[in-house]
């Protein structure tokens, strides 16, 4: 993958939102309880960033029914959108600036 | 575990101000350390490899069978082929479907020479017109190297996804 241009994003930048992008970043999907887990949150927290994240449309949520589970829960599958991938990529370009020393616009 | 006021200082914080060099290097060793994480999950089950061998085996030798018996076997290894890979992301919560750097994606080719090679060799009996039996070797062949560069290359992904690449401009 190509370097973007650095570019601060700051709905990206809160904690939670940014490391739940990267723990996206380079696999094509991951269920809503492997997020929830590596970073050590509860469901409610996720799904308050996992909204605001796909409503800016950075990344998808994808249900799929699950033989495993008893009741009429489905497991939810989330991925970075192209747009959420750019703008990831760019952000992290722009940490790794700052964390340099150089100044990003 | 996050408090959600730090959650909402930081919110709060970060639409007006940039990151420092230490928060900016903070936030960056905070995702090495995710996907650290998340790479101990992308650990395949034993019976993982060996079916996805079985399937590639049935691609590789299925070119020697006489009839319709290679469209057959090339349609059900069509078949098998998403029904495995769903149940293993169902089970593992993780779906990865491309190589995450230079090694798994070299493994990934190397796979793939072996099939294509064996795939060669098994139409090459068939035109030969020697016993379909000999189809056995190149499929044989195939089962072992899925099995062993399929295990390689989960190595070198939970590696890459565990490893950053991120640089400056």
């Amino acid at each position: 993958m190509s370097s973007p241009a650095p570019a601060f994003n700051d709905l990206i930048h809160a904690p939670l939102r940014l490391r739940i992008c990267g723990l996206l970043r380079n696999v094509d999907e991951l269920e809503f309880s492997v997020v929830r887990d590596a970073l050590a949150i509860d469901d409610a927290k996720l799904s308050k960033h996992l909204k605001v994240l796909t409503d800016a449309g950075l990344v998808s949520l994808r249900k799929e029914r699950s033989s495993a589970r008893t009741d009429s829960r489905r497991l939810t599958w989330v991925k970075l959108t192209p747009a959420g991938l750019t703008a990831l990529e760019a952000h992290l370009a722009a940490l790794a600036s700052i964390a340099d020393g150089v100044p990003v616009e | 575990m996050e408090s959600d006021f730090e959650d909402h200082a930081t919110d709060a914080s970060s639409g007006s101000q940039r990151a420092s060099r230490t928060q900016a290097q903070t936030a960056l060793d905070d995702i090495t350390r995710d996907r650290e994480r998340l790479a101990t999950r992308i650990i395949t089950p034993w019976w993982y490899h060996p079916a996805l061998g079985l399937i590639t085996a049935v691609f590789a030798g299925a070119q020697a069978l006489p009839g319709v018996w290679p469209i057959a076997a090339i349609t059900l290894g069509i078949i098998a082929l998403p029904v495995l890979t769903t149940t293993y992301a169902r089970v593992s919560g993780v779906v990865v479907t491309k190589p995450a750097g230079p090694s798994s994606r070299r493994l990934l080719i190397a796979t793939l020479a072996v099939l294509i090679a064996a795939m060669s060799c098994s139409l090459a009996f068939k035109f030969l017109d020697v016993s379909p039996w000999w189809a056995l070797v190149p499929a044989g062949v195939t089962f072992v190297a899925t099995v062993v560069l399929g295990r390689r290359y989960d190595e070198a992904l939970r590696q890459e996804i565990a490893a950053p690449r991120i640089t400056p401009a």
